[in-house]
């Protein structure tokens, strides 16, 4: 693997360099959050840059790039085509990246068809991870898989060194771009990298200092067998079923199919569906297996923690704590899986 | 390819089942070939789609029959449809059956209400090489005498050799010869040994678990009862999460799953 050395002061011109391959996301602190923000070349200080690179992972989960709320995905008997352009997004924690190879790209990419629209954005989108130096209490991808910093799935990622940044080349692609940066980026020296180890050890402990405990290693056999709608309801008491949680989940991957007439034909819409809805398992006549909210709150544990790592060997969660910190009734995850 | 596209297809004809079930005969150009058990999605213009698996043969490849019962949006439209129409189609999707296992065996068809229509391609399927199987079973459970589908193709069915019927309905009538009550009744006097044969059923959740209850006592393996799990099958390949059954997706893992892959889930008939 490739290191180079990104200089605080070159964040600015790091992103312009960027923006040339597509349009360029990058991290900005609004309030307390870091969010997604397009890179217009403004004059923002290169500490301000710097700071939100460091923040947890933005609000947005990395698969609303690559998994439209609500796209067009055919039109009939008209032709439809769609025009993808390349993008680049730098923010991405190892949460997300991995919510993206290990989740989204085994529904979307593999089996039995898949998803063009999908495919072509992971083809074309550029994605800059960046390590996690200061976790938040409601981070625990260390209990569920995942570490406070990316060295895969991404095609370059950011660290914290002591003077500026460690920029690792992950990708061909990657590999690519920064070939084409000139002398924004330098030699990565020893010292910096070892200084870069060091808080990525940092973060490992203040991670485990946070989720002290593990969790069961059956928790796919516990859910199965946990199918007292009694230990749902009371687990999920405080839920007034906002759905926030599954929203901003990086891994929830349902979406909804429906049509709309256009002149004489029709046009397909795929939006993002959410398992909370009452009328997520609802058939034709009206019967619904998911009626009651107790089912759901149940399926969705059995999608994430059984289902899923039966089928992929991985969990459906790489513990980003969104859920945990979007939740109206501070319902915490964490303890559901505990209490199972 | 785009899988969320769906081409159009023009009605050939309706044909009148019963006051709530039709089945419509449909002309996809080019053809669309599938094998018993499949399903494709058609789409009630403007409306939306819904899932629905075949009624007639796949080895007739230039027509497609489909049997539908109007129980809702999608079926409504489509009940407002006459020949000449033109709706969309998309598919073929999941798994056939696996009929090459059922040779040299009996072959027993329960079906319940309109539950029938599938069960009906699987049928003409394997009349295609009748003598292939020891005897194929049709059994068959309406509501009443009015609500049997494919009335008119029974009497020919039942004069086919290597072929027994069996029908009942939940309430008889005068008119009605045959047995009473729901579609288990006839599961009495099987006339072959349950180890001889496999069995395959399709109706309303609440009929199939009786059923596969009744098809249990009698000593049918778990790997021989087929059951069609439809549930809110959408986008047919796997990806939108709807129709998931415990660790299996019915629309690409089934919709017909033999028994011994769900009876871990407590909920399965739900």
């Amino acid at each position: 693997m490739r290191s180079l050395f990104l200089p605080l002061a070159s964040i600015p011109a790091f992103y312009t360099q960027l923006a040339k391959y597509g349009e360029t996301y990058y991290p900005r602190v609004f309030e307390r959050h870091a969010t997604y923000e397009v890179w217009r070349d403004e004059e923002i200080p290169a500490e301000e840059l710097h700071q939100a690179l460091k923040m947890i992972r933005p609000v947005e989960p990395l698969k609303e790039f690559f998994l439209g709320s609500r796209e067009r995905v055919a039109s009939f008997p008209q032709l439809f085509s769609k025009d993808i352009k390349p993008k680049v997004i730098v923010g991405a924690k190892d949460c997300d990246i991995r919510s993206l190879i290990e989740i989204q790209d085994n529904v979307y990419l593999k089996g039995v068809l898949e998803d063009p629209f999908y495919k072509e954005r992971r083809e074309k989108y550029l994605v800059v991870t960046v390590d996690c130096p200061e976790p938040a209490d409601t981070c625990f991808c260390l209990r569920i898989g995942g570490k406070p910093y990316s060295v895969w799935g991404g095609d370059l990622n950011l660290s914290f060194g002591e003077e500026g940044i460690i920029v690792d080349v992950l990708s061909a692609k990657g590999d690519e771009i920064v070939e084409k940066m000139g002398d924004v980026l330098k030699e990565a020296d020893k010292k910096e990298i070892k200084k870069r180890d060091k808080r990525r050890a940092d973060a490992e402990r203040k991670l485990v200092k946070i989720n002290p405990e593990e969790f069961a290693p059956d928790l796919p056999d516990r859910i199965e067998h946990q199918l007292d709608t009694g230990f749902w309801a009371k687990a999920m008491a405080n839920c007034v079923d906002c759905q926030a949680c599954e929203r901003i989940c990086p891994t929830c991957y349902c979406f909804l199919l429906y049509d709309i007439p256009v002149g004489k034909g029709v046009e397909r819409i795929k939006v993002l569906d959410w398992c909370y809805h009452a009328a997520y398992g609802r058939v034709g006549g009206g019967m619904n297996p998911l009626a009651h909210f107790s089912h759901r709150l149940r399926n969705r544990f059995e999608c994430k923690f059984m289902a899923f790592p039966r089928n992929f060997k991985v969990y459906a969660c790489t513990g980003c704590g969104r859920c945990i910190a979007g939740c109206t009734g501070k319902i915490d995850i964490r303890k559901v899986l505990r209490a199972l | 390819m785009n899988p969320y596209e769906s081409r159009q297809t023009n009605i050939k004809e309706v044909i009148v089942e019963t006051p709530t079930i039709r089945t419509f005969v449909l002309e996809p150009k080019p053809p669309l070939s599938f094998h018993a058990g499949q399903f494709i999605e058609l789409t009630a213009p403007g409306v939306g789609e819904a899932p629905f698996t075949p009624s007639s043969s796949p080895y007739v490849e230039e027509s497609m029959e489909v049997t539908i019962m109007k129980v809702g949006r999608v079926t409504s439209k489509l009940f407002d449809l006459r020949p000449g129409d033109t709706l969309a189609i998309r598919g073929p999707y999941g798994v056939p059956y696996d009929i090459e296992r059922y040779e040299g065996r009996h072959v027993l068809i329960v079906g319940g209400g309109v539950g029938l229509a599938p069960l009906r391609s699987l049928f003409l399927a394997l009349l295609h090489n009748v003598s292939a199987y020891k005897k194929i079973h049709l059994y068959y459970g309406a509501r009443t005498s009015k609500d049997i589908v494919y009335d008119r193709m029974f009497k020919e069915w039942g004069k086919i050799k290597n072929v027994e019927i069996r029908r009942s309905v939940d309430v008889g009538d005068k008119n009605w010869k045959e047995k009473v009550g729901v579609v288990t009744v006839l599961l009495d006097g099987l006339p072959f040994k349950p180890k001889d044969g496999l069995a395959v059923a399709c109706g309303p959740p609440v009929m199939m678990k009786f059923v596969t209850k009744r098809l249990l006592e009698l000593g049918f393996a778990d790997e021989d009862i087929y059951l069609s799990m439809e549930k809110n099958m959408s986008c047919g390949f796997g990806k939108c999460g709807h129709c998931r059954l415990g660790e299996l997706f019915c629309c690409k893992d089934g919709p017909v799953i033999t028994w011994d892959r769900i009876k871990h889930l407590e909920d399965a008939f739900v």
